[in-house]
Order: C-alpha cells, then structure tokens, then sequence
C-alpha cells in the first residue's frame, strides 16, 4: 500500500468528517456553547493563536511535560539500576513500587499542588513520578535479565562498573526500557494535564477547567485540538527514536 | 475406482503490479482409490495450486473436478507445511477439535482417536501443549487430526519441508505404514524427489509455469519400502529418471 | 503458596519502613500538619471514614460508575473491534483515526462530556467508557491480526461456520490481548472517574478528596488518595485473576 494513497485517504477522510461536524451543527442548529461549528472554532482558534496568550499556556505545559519526562527518564534508570544491583533495596522497594505502579498514581496530584503549589513545580514533580515508574521496572528486570555470559566476559577483562554499565547492561536493557519509555511518555501529557486540572495558573490543563466554568467550548477545543497535536508529536519521536535506537533488532 | 477427475484446470493469478500469471493450465489428472499421488515440480510452478484448488481453498478459472461422491470434496483431509496446531489446545483436544467443529463427537469417533494416537505414536504426549513439542511431533498431530474424521482422501502440501533429514526421514516411513494400514487415497506435494518416490505409487510431474503435467511415472517398487530401499538400483533410477524431468524445465 | 508469603512479608515490611520512614521526616524537619500530617492522625482519620455511611456512599459510586462504564466499553469496544477487525478496507481507514485517539489524552474530554451530560452521574459514565475504550477496539485488531492464514484456511477445510470460527479460533486468539487491554483499561477508567468527580459533582471518591483539599483537611486528602489506591488494586487484582483463569490461551502469544 502506497503511503501516498494512505495520505490521501487521511485527508479525505478528515475532510469528510469536518463537513459532517458541519452540517451537524446547521442542521440541528446547535448553540455554539454546546459544540461551536468548525468555521467559529477555527476563527477563534486562529484569534486566539495571534493573542500570544495561547502561547504562554503552551509553553507552560510543555515545559512540563518535557522536564518532567526528561529527568523522570534519568531518575526511574538511576533508580532502577539501584534496584537491580541491591537485593536488600529490591525486596524493600519492589513491592512499593509495582504498588504505585497499578495503582492511578494520578491520585497523588492534589498531594503535590498542597506541597508544591500552584505553579509549575507541582506539576513537573507528577510527570515525573508518572514517567519514573515504569522505566524503573523495566530497567531493573532487564537488567536483573542479562546474559551472565556478557557480565563473565567483562569481568575476565577486568571492567569497571561503568564501562559494564555502558557496554553490556544499557544497550541489552535497552528494549525493555524504551518499551518502558514509550509507555511512561504517553501518560507524562496525562499526568501533566490532569496536575493542570487540578489546580493550576497556566497551561493547556488549565484552559481547559477555565473553559469548563466560562461554558466557553471554543476554548475547552482549543486545548484538546493543541493537546493532541502535541500527543502525536511525543508519540513520533518515540518511534523515531525507538527505530534509531533499535536498528539492530 | 476413481475418486477424483480432474479435466483440464487451469488457474491464474494477478500478481501485485497487476501482471496476469497463468499459473497451470489444462491439467487433467484422475485420482484412483488407495493410491499415493506425488506431485513434484520446480518451484513456483502450481503444485500447491492444484492441492487448494482441490480442497476449494482456491477457485480456478476453467476445467471441472468430478467427485466421486459429495462427501468425499466435503470431508477431506488437509495437512499443511506449518502444523497450525491451536497453541492452547492439548495434543489430544487438538485432534478431537475437527469432531467438534462437525459435530461428530461419538464413542466411535473418540475411539478412532485412541487409535490414531497409537498409530502416530502420540500416546505419551496427549496432554501436551503445542510449546512443548517438537517439529516432528507437532506434524504427527498435524496429521492424526486431519485423520480424526475418516476422510478418505488425504491432501499434504510438503507437509515435511520444514523438519530435519532425519525427522523427515522418520515420518516417511510412518506416513508410508499409516498409509498402509488405514488405506487412504493421498496426495502428496513436495519438493523432494526421494521423498515422492519412497512414498508413492504414482508420481505427477509438473512443468514450469503455466504448468501442465510434463509426465506421470509409475512407482513400481515393493509394498514394504525401508529406508534402505533408497540405496537400490531402481530406486535410483527412478530418482535420475525424475531429476532428469526436473532439470530439463529449468 | 510459599511465593505469595514472602510477596505478603516482603510488602508489609515496605509498608511499615515507609509509615516509620514518613513518621520520622516529619518529626526531624517539624512539617505543619496541614501540609504533610502524621501516620498516626491520617490512620485516626481513615478509622472516622469507614465508620461513616457517606464514605460507602462514595465509594460506591465511584466503583459503580467505574464497573458500569467499563462493562458499556466492553461491550461496545468487542462489538465495534470486531467489526473493524474483518474488514479490511475499514480497519485501513481507521487505523490512523485510532492510534490519533490513543495518543491524545483522552482525560481533556472531561469539560465537554460536563457541558453535554451534566455534572451527574451521566458525564462520569461518559468519561470511564471513552477512557477505557480504545485500548480494548486496540487488542482485538492485535489479537485477530496476529490470525495466521493457515489457521483460517484450515477452519475452511472443516467446514467450519462463522459462530464456530469465532468461537474456536478467533476468541481464544484474542482473549490474552483483551484481558492486558483490561489491566490498563480499568485503571484508566478510575483515573477517568476520579478527575471527572473532582471537576464536577456532589459524590465520589474523587469529590471526596477535591472537597479534602479545598478545605485543606489533609488527612481527609490522604485517606481519599489510600482508598483510590486500594480500588485500583482490588480491580486490578480481579483482572489478573481473570487472566489466571484464561492462562491457557497466553500460548498464542508468541
């Protein structure tokens, strides 16, 4: 299947769908707090666009998600290789951690906004709770996973610790943990959106609370239009990423 | 008595960038009861068409196929390349799932099963899972439950080709007493011209594509074929004889 | 038997390092207790809770709104998978729609479910059934993708009809991914339901702790996010026991 048809089958299916969105909202002749046609939405998404103020709320979330994911990826590989090297850290920290693990760690949000504040700490500390999880795991059983004959090797040739962390345990790792980043990725919006929700100043989560109590849905769209967009984005890299990454499997 | 004729088939393909692919073309045949049918051929050519076509896995475009009887087109046999075990059923639920499918789980049937776990030496592993079976023995099972509902005609699309020399070689013989005792009409397609020979009573040869059949041959060797027969005179000729066929497709 | 002993050991002793550990920070750095309260007092306020009717209020209307929105998912998400599933020229088409929708988080819906289905019962249900939806339509495309040809070629041989390729080969094959797809579903489904009541509503384990926290009643907090956490794992556990149950049909996962 070529990937041009593909494209084009896309489009006319957005296409057809944005006309159905249309005609829905004419001929049910619905009132524009309720679900504003696409020719407003559009019009107020590209005046709102041009206000700059889109902008800042933007960058806010953004902010963090990136930061929070960033140094949710270094804390949950720290973390995890620890966990996989200490036996006694293991069996004290391992049922913690698969505990928050299923469990909605969301529900820590609140906790965090009464701690951190409203500001973009609170929301920074939720991704990276979020994103650590899964990352710690998968790194920790990965590595606990590893070939005995490599760590032989290494010690034959008389490795340090870092050179064996470096040449043997993080590119084996590597599958599981990117597996691990892939997942935690998808919730660090989530996270951050919800943190937003809860108790915010700026942000996309934020607009879409203070679209809710204005009933202004042209402004709840924004966010979700925005929302996605930036879902997908996180989602493309990841898969870039994974290919570069992974180019040997 | 014959149980299938074949007139004149013929099949072809559209390929992916729209080319037409004859595939065969007016291949006749007539399939006799208890016969071993190989058909070998070089690759490509339609030697698994004909199977599908038979079994109505696949149409073709002209030509008709009499059955001797409608229930024998409904109830045959089929066993192919890869075992296409169900990976969470047992040896034993395997082979019993056909009955189920044509609702003909009786205490006879289940008791031919019995039979055929003996025969195909499955005893020992009736409860085990697909994961815990090797090639060969996934084959076996392959080939008791494609037996499990008394189908008189048995179709086997290289149902070897995946398995070791020594596996294959193992299989041949019990494929060649099951055969013998059950008295099934087979039709073998495969690759190997050794293995077409030991097997069979007759052997088809298929030409390149549009494939027609380039020659019938014989098998006249004795009933009780060991494996040493292979290093018999006739059964050497018999093999250049074919190989010759073969050779001069290409 | 002796494996789940050392798990019970190993996480009660984890649980009591954490509740000393807690304990401790808070008595070295003289933590006012509005931002982090005391083990002692959260446990006195977990006590006064569950001895309270309203509490089983809530966290029955959590759970039912959770159960019910999930099962309406799981219908709808079989039904509407399936569909996709065998055909073709539809699964093409909505492929890309799919994976847009997983992607996006989906809890941003919340304002827009409020402003159509009200600040009830209704929009919560609305909000569990989106969430869990998509990752359940995802397994079934998995698992009936993963179908070899053979393996429908040989129904064919059988004679085998519709019902039985269904239930002989096509649900078996699919009911690992189905039962993974539940494990994430269920959680984002008391995700879903606890955002929604902290937006909006007057019940819920969600009001409860946005109620908490707007009146800076810590320990009220604390107790509310212990017993969203305990939900998630009893459901969480259910679906694994479940899947304990279906064990068999891993195998297809290879």
């Amino acid at each position: 299947m070529k990937k041009s048809k593909i494209y084009i089958e896309l489009c006319a299916l957005v296409i057809a769908l944005i006309a159905l969105w249309q005609a829905i909202t004419v001929i049910f002749d619905i009132p524009s707090y309720y679900l504003p046609s696409p020719v407003e939405f559009f019009t107020y998404f590209s005046q709102f666009l041009q206000t700059g103020k889109l902008a800042s709320h933007i960058s806010t979330t953004l902010y963090e998600v990136f930061i929070g994911t960033f140094w949710g990826i270094v804390v949950g590989m720290v973390l995890g290789y620890f966990i996989a090297k200490s036996k006694v850290l293991e069996h004290l920290l391992m049922p913690l951690l698969l505990i928050m693990q299923i469990s909605p760690k969301i529900s820590i949000a609140p906790l965090f906004i009464l701690w951190f504040g409203l500001g973009l700490t609170s929301k920074v500390a939720l991704v990276i709770l979020v994103v650590s999880f899964p990352i710690m795991i998968a790194e920790s059983s990965a590595l606990k996973k590893i070939n005995s004959g490599y760590t032989e090797l290494m010690n034959i040739w008389h490795a340090n610790k870092w050179q064996v962390f470096t040449r043997v345990e993080l590119p084996c790792a590597c599958h599981e943990v990117i597996s691990g980043i892939k997942i935690a990725v998808t919730q660090a919006i989530t996270s951050a959106v919800i943190g937003e929700m809860m108790g915010a100043k700026a942000g996309l989560g934020y607009l879409l609370t203070n679209g809710a109590e204005m009933y202004d849905l042209n402004m709840i769209l924004s966010s979700i239009f925005l929302l996605s967009l930036l879902g997908l984005f996180l989602y493309e890299i990841c898969q870039v990423v994974e290919r570069k990454v992974l180019y040997w499997k | 008595m014959t149980m299938i004729e074949m007139k004149n088939i013929s099949k072809s393909f559209t390929s992916t960038n729209g080319e037409r692919i004859q595939a065969i073309k007016d291949v006749s045949l007539s399939v006799e009861k208890d016969e071993f049918i190989s058909i070998i051929g070089p690759s490509g050519c339609g030697k698994s068409t004909l199977l599908r076509i038979l079994s109505e896995l696949q149409e073709y475009d002209s030509g008709e196929i009499l059955f001797h009887d409608e229930n024998l087109k409904d109830n045959l046999g089929f066993v192919f390349q890869d075992s296409v075990l169900l990976p969470w059923k047992s040896v034993y639920e395997n082979i019993v799932m056909p009955l189920k499918i044509k609702h003909m789980e009786t205490p006879e049937t289940l008791a031919h099963v019995e039979e055929l776990l003996d025969l195909m030496n499955l005893k020992e592993f009736r409860n085990s899972l697909p994961k815990e079976l090797s090639g060969g023995m996934k084959q076996r099972t392959s080939i008791a439950r494609s037996l499990s509902y008394n189908p008189k005609l048995l179709l086997m699309d290289e149902p070897f080709g995946a398995l070791d020399a020594m596996t294959r070689d193992h299989l041949n013989l019990e494929l060649r007493r099951l055969w013998k005792q059950t008295k099934k009409t087979i039709l073998f397609v495969t690759h190997d011209i050794e293995e077409a020979v030991f097997l069979s009573t007759r052997v088809v040869v298929l030409s390149n594509r549009p494939s027609t059949i380039h020659d019938i041959v014989t098998i006249d060797l004795p009933e009780e074929r060991t494996l040493e027969l292979r290093d018999t005179p006739d059964f050497i000729n018999y093999v250049s004889r074919l190989r010759g066929m073969l050779n001069e497709q290409s | 038997m002796n494996n789940l002993k050392k798990t019970i050991t190993y996480t009660v002793i984890s649980l009591t390092v954490f509740v000393l550990v807690w304990q401790l920070y808070i008595s070295i750095f003289d933590v006012p207790a509005f931002i982090l309260p005391s083990p002692v007092t959260v446990g006195k306020e977990m006590i006064n809770q569950i001895t309270q009717v309203s509490f089983y209020k809530n966290m029955l209307y959590t759970l039912s709104e959770v159960l019910l929105g999930f099962a309406l998912s799981i219908v709808f998400g079989l039904l509407i998978g399936y569909f996709i599933g065998k055909h073709p020229h539809i699964k093409r088409l909505s492929m890309p729609l799919l994976v847009f929708f997983q992607v996006s988080p989906k809890i941003a819906l919340i304002p827009i479910f409020i402003i159509w289905f009200g600040l009830g019962y209704g929009s919560k249900l609305f909000v569990v059934f989106i969430m869990s939806f998509f990752p359940i339509i995802e397994s079934i495309l998995l698992g009936l993708g993963n179908i070899s040809k053979e393996m429908y070629e040989y129904m064919k041989i059988l004679k085998a009809n519709r019902i039985q390729i269904l239930t002989q080969l096509e649900a078996p094959c699919c009911i690992p991914y189905i039962l993974s797809s539940f494990k994430v579903g269920i959680i984002q489904a008391i995700i879903g339901a606890t955002v929604a009541e902290w937006m909006a509503g007057q019940l819920g384990i969600g009001y409860l702790q946005s109620f908490a926290s707007s009146t800076f009643n810590s320990p009220l907090l604390i107790t509310g996010i212990a017993f969203t956490i305990l939900l998630g794992i009893l459901l969480y556990g259910g679906v694994t026991l479940l899947e304990h149950h279906f064990q068999r049909y891993q195998e297809v996962k290879q």
